[in-house]
């Protein structure tokens, strides 16, 4: 194998380049501070610190979750967003956690977040057209109620932040830069 | 007694046959892994494999979120305890078998330049810098970046319908780091080949070995291995990832795959 010192600029070079370029562009995609939607951690999750510290990135709660409620971020930390599923609190997650970053809970009283209304973005904020999250949440905790003008409330102190209200929000579920786009009703920490 | 010339061609006859095999063997077993990983059928992944009351843990992974709690987990512990034994009886063989990395890394322009001199103190530096990271930021670094946990998360999402495009950027960072740095991820780079080899001073089992009486040394086992190994020349295989290649790239089928190095009796 013989070197070429060579100052052309070759086929290795160029794939050098392109190579790092490419990965220094999906470092950055990855890593840049984007606009997210609002999501909060599995039951039993460890307060915030702990939890990134504790947490092993196995993925095992997300396979283990018969609902799809729980997600991957580019970190491999799980999360709840409520927009690929909802969370029953069926505690197959926190069983399988190898760490101990789900830690058991009680699910009569476990909430893992509080669902919020964004009035802008509501179609029955608009108009008295929608009844979709309060519906939904008649069956589970009630915690939805409506006024007068038919605008939905969220009970802060019923709310156990399921996501199901967010999940079954027709707005749509894509979440953009401009925040346009993306639920009606989210649930955060 | 057959003459020395049957007994070469039936020789290679032997290893093309075997040629043919093993890098399908591999890739279908790092496949199958995936597939059963990916379709959440059984809640696991590389990082943690149930077993009942037990587990088998990643060793660094272990290593990475009890230095990053200070925290002593018991569950992880006696999980890296089982897969430290499993390393020492199987060596590397992880790495060729199950990791994806095999197949997406070393094919970068100059990974056939030599390794690091002092290999195994780099090696050491690697495992104890990885601990160190975690513990400096209070989460398993590594683990974040780790390609076989990459993998397995975009296994999973791939099964759950989430998004691939945090795999496909994390392996990207990794291969192109791979071509910058001019080495071999699987040879110098990666933590957990680095843990895998030091154990693997240890391993008895499922050693490759030149038969003396048919090699003339070519040196295209060397050729053919991604640890730069030579059946010839090399003393110390623990980085010998049981991949066979050199079994099946020798041409005069000189390579044996011996299942056990404890020699129990030697008679005369």
């Amino acid at each position: 194998m013989t070197e070429k010192h060579s100052s052309r600029f070759t086929r290795r070079d160029f794939l050098q380049i392109t190579g790092g370029l490419t990965s220094a562009g999906m470092l950055f995609l990855l890593l840049r501070p984007k606009w997210t939607f609002n999501s909060v951690h599995p039951p039993g999750a460890l307060p915030e610190g702990a939890f990134e510290a504790t947490c092993i990135r196995c993925g095992r709660c997300i396979s283990a979750c018969n609902q799809n409620a729980i997600s991957l971020d580019e970190e491999g930390l799980p999360y709840i967003d409520g927009l690929s599923g909802w969370c029953d609190f069926s505690m197959d997650c926190i069983e399988v956690c190898p760490s101990g970053a789900l830690l058991p809970l009680d699910p009569a009283t476990a909430k893992i977040g509080t669902a919020i209304i964004d009035r802008d973005r509501c179609i029955a904020w608009q108009y008295p057209a929608c009844r979709l999250c309060y519906e939904k949440c008649l069956d589970i905790q009630q915690a939805i109620w409506l006024d007068d003008d038919l605008s939905p409330h969220v009970d802060e102190v019923l709310c156990t932040g399921c996501a199901a209200c967010t999940n079954i929000c027709p707005k749509s579920a894509l979440v953009g830069q401009n925040k346009k786009n993306g639920k009606a009703i989210s649930i955060i920490g | 007694m057959a003459t020395p010339n049957a007994l070469k061609s039936k020789l290679k006859k032997k290893s093309k046959y075997f040629g043919r095999f093993w890098p399908t063997t591999r890739a279908v077993t790092t496949i199958l892994f995936f597939v059963f990983i990916g379709s959440t059928l059984w809640a696991g992944s590389s990082c943690y494999l149930d077993l009942g009351a037990f587990g088998i843990a990643c060793p660094l992974g272990a290593a990475q979120v009890m230095a990053a709690t200070g925290t002593f987990i018991s569950a992880l512990a006696i999980g890296s305890l089982i897969s430290l034994l499993l390393i020492v009886a199987f060596g590397r063989a992880f790495c060729s078998w199950i990791c994806p990395g095999r197949w997406i890394f070393n094919r970068g322009p100059k990974t056939r330049t030599k390794s690091w001199k002092y290999k195994a103190w780099v090696q050491r530096a690697i495992i104890g810098g990885v601990v160190g990271a975690a513990w400096l930021c209070h989460t398993p670094v590594f683990c974040v970046i780790c390609p076989v946990g990459v993998a397995c998360r975009g296994a999973i999402a791939a099964g759950t319908a989430g998004s691939l495009a945090p795999t496909v950027a994390w392996m990207g960072v990794l291969v192109g780091a791979e071509w910058a740095s001019g080495l071999s991820w699987c040879r110098d780079l990666c933590p957990l080949g680095a843990l895998f080899t030091r154990l693997s001073r240890l391993n008895p089992f499922i050693k490759v070995k030149k038969n003396p009486e048919i090699c003339k040394p070519c040196n295209v086992c060397e050729k053919v291995c991604i640890e730069d190994l030579n059946l010839s020349s090399s003393v110390d295989f623990s980085s010998c990832t049981k991949c066979f290649e050199c079994e099946a790239a020798c041409p005069r089928g000189a390579v044996e795959i011996k299942l056990s190095q404890i020699e129990i009796l030697r008679k005369g």
